[in-house]
Order: structure tokens, then sequence, then C-alpha cells
């Protein structure tokens, strides 16, 4: 099944993005987040469907996957994919992407689609388990600032990562995770259960599946990263 | 000095505005007004407020703009205070998280039967934690003290005044 990429109203209308797309400078003041917490405990403590006590954890074959897709990012972009697609016109960008996807579905060994739009309250990426889809803001991708064109390559990596969650949840021969780490996935993931962000940015957070899915986008970057500098 | 209970919302009431109003469902209304017991008094103090004027804190609280959270990252104003008070809790985690976009897992219809057939097939059950201990459903209070007797004033709850407030519904 080819990628598909839907929502652009047409190829010549793409251009490059200029706006801030967070507003983060709107939410905080500049010295937010330097100062220490007062110390008051979690009014959550009692949600054990969200396995928010879990640390994430990967498999080996987790891994091997994650250096595979950092093979194929450099192959397709080089030492420096996040310059290199900051260099790129509009609609190369999203060529490159198209592409991106196509290698990460090998790397990952799943097939998955890939769908495009925007989302004006700073949702990035989505993934659809009934329908094997996943879901991006491709204005990240279009930006000229090097962090949105960052957070695209790892936002990618999140969504895949869903999809390797919802993947080994259906089957532990995926990636040899545990039984109990594929339960814990599996509530975590559980339509029951799963919080959104806009029903509670803390609970969405630190929920299993959300933590795993941003450690091991963290991972693959910090590879990619690793892989620049030594470039 | 006298401690006085200065503002209040009665559980009912908080719990019909989150269903009624909001469209919270049952188990995200009762998690939510379980949060807001347990929220930093500036923070309750400040949702209080906004809840009966409809008026948004001119200041940052915990270093963040409340009515720009809400706009920017589509939260609704209670589900923001709530947020206020993790940033209070743990700023930097509460930062590190809120100044990047986030994600969404979205549902089909039928994911509901298929992630319950994947529990089935491997006999795994999803713990209901949260149900085993009796619901508070005493009033949301703020205790205030006076200030002196010059100046001791006390603060009647629900004051009208105009915009989006909620001083015009009837108590519960």
């Amino acid at each position: 099944m080819l990628g598909l990429i839907v929502g652009l109203v047409a190829a010549a209308a793409v251009s490059i993005i200029v706006a801030d797309l967070l507003g983060n400078d709107e939410i905080f003041d500049q010295d937010m987040g330097q100062q220490a917490g007062n110390g008051r405990i979690s009014p959550y403590e009692r949600i054990a469907g969200l396995s928010c006590d879990t640390e994430a954890a990967f498999t080996d074959m987790d891994r091997s996957r994650a250096d595979t897709a950092v093979r194929e990012m450099k192959e397709l972009l080089g030492e420096n994919p996040v310059e290199r697609l900051g260099s790129m016109n509009a609609r190369d960008r999203l060529e490159a992407a198209k592409e991106l996807n196509r290698r990460l579905r090998t790397a990952f060994s799943l097939d998955i689609g890939l769908e495009m739009g925007q989302s004006d309250v700073g949702c990035e990426g989505t993934y659809c388990p009934g329908r094997r889809v996943l879901w991006v803001d491709y204005r990240y991708l279009l930006s000229d600032k090097a962090e949105y064109i960052a957070g695209y390559l790892d936002t990618i990596i999140h969504e895949f990562r869903h999809a390797m969650q919802h993947r080994f949840i259906e089957d532990g021969s995926y990636n040899g995770a545990d039984d109990d780490y594929r339960k814990r996935m599996a509530v975590s993931m559980h339509p029951s259960v799963y919080v959104n962000f806009d029903e509670n940015p803390e609970l969405y957070y630190n929920q299993l599946c959300e933590k795993d899915a941003r450690a091991y986008a963290a991972m693959v970057l910090q590879q990619l990263k690793g892989a620049e500098s030594n470039g | 000095m006298v401690e006085r209970v200065v503002m209040t919302i009665s559980y009912r009431r908080l719990m019909n505005y989150l269903a009624d109003d909001m469209g919270y469902e049952e188990r995200r209304a009762k998690r939510t007004i379980a949060a807001l017991r347990r929220v930093e008094p500036s923070i309750l103090k400040a949702f209080l407020i906004w809840f009966y004027t409809g008026d948004f804190p001119r200041e940052s609280l915990y270093g963040i703009n409340v009515k720009a959270l809400c706009d920017r990252r589509g939260l609704d104003p209670v589900t923001a205070f709530l947020t206020v008070d993790w940033a209070a809790r743990d700023p930097q985690a509460a930062k590190a998280a809120l100044s990047r976009g986030h994600d969404a897992l979205v549902f089909s219809e039928e994911d509901q039967k298929h992630f319950q057939e994947i529990m089935d097939r491997n006999g795994w059950e999803i713990e209901n934690t949260e149900q085993e201990t009796e619901e508070d459903k005493s009033d949301l209070s703020l205790a205030g003290k006076e200030l002196d007797d010059s100046t001791a004033r006390e603060e009647e709850v629900g004051y009208e005044r105009g915009g989006s407030d909620h001083s015009d519904e009837r108590s519960v």
C-alpha cells in the first residue's frame, strides 16, 4: 500500500512557513520552568491503567529497528537531515517526507499510511490504530525554523512508535516484548483508558504509551544527532 | 486571626457544569473535581474567580498565561487551571511538555472492540483503581483569613458581572 499524502489544496500553493506555530512566548513567562516545584503530591496517584510509574522499555529488536531507521534517514537526507530538509523548497520537502515514510515502513516492518493536514492547537501528529494511518501537521516540515523541522522528524518516529506499540500488543513476537509490558501498553492504549492532551495534559504526558513513544523518538533523534556530530 | 471560608462551590453545581456545559464524561468529571480539591490554593482561587466572573488572571500564574494556554493549546479553562497546578508542582516537566506540540491516538468506531479482543485473547483486564474509595461530594472551599479590623471584609460568592460567568445559575 502506498503512502498517501492528502490535505493540501494544491502543490503549487505550498510554500515555506514562517509562522510561530506553538505560541510559546504568549503562554510562558521567560523564566518559567526554572523555579522549584511546590512539593505537593500529584492528584492522580491511583490511576493504574495509565501505568504512569512504568518506565519505557525497549527490546533488542526495537533498538535494531531504530538503528535501521537512522540508517534510512541518513541515506535519504545525509548526515544532517534537519539542515538538508531546511535547504529544500516546500515541494521537495514533501516528496522527501513521502519517501522517508516509505523507508520507515520498511525499517519498522509496518504497513501504515501517511496523511497530512493542519492543527491550530499544537497537535503535531496522530496515529489511528483502526485505519493504521499516521497523520502529521505538515507545517512543521515546511517551517523555516530548524527546531520545527526537527520536531517533524521526532513526530514521525513518535507516531511510528505508536504503530509499533499497536503491533506488539497484537503479537509479542514483533519485538519480543515481555507479557507484562505488553499488557500495560495494551491497557494504556485502550480507548476507554487513553487520555487525550486536551482532556488532561499531565496525564496525557505521563501515560505509558506516550512516555514510551516519546522516549523512542528521542533515542532515534539522539542517534541521528550523534551521526551528525560524527559526520 | 480568624479563618473564614470566603469562596466555595458546591459539588453538585460543579458536576452539573462539567457534565452539562463542558460535556465531560462521568469519569473525567469525577477525576477533575477530585484534582481540583488538591490544587494549590492560589490556583483554586483563580479558578473560582474565573468560574463566577469569567475573568482569567491578568498576571501569569506559575509562569503561565492561562488564557493563552487555552487559546494556543485548545484547552478548556478548567483543564488549563489543572495544568497550571502541574506547573506549580513540577515546573520543569510541565514546561518541557507544554512548550512542544502534542499528538493523539485517534480511535475509529471499531477500535473499542478491537482492543477488547486483544485484551480477551491474552486474558488481560483493566484495573479500575479510581473507584476503590468513596467519592468526596463535599463543597470545594477556599479558606481565607480576615485581614484586620479596619479592612476586614467578606467576599460574596457568585457576584454578578457581565461576560460568560456562571453566577446566574441556580445554586444547588
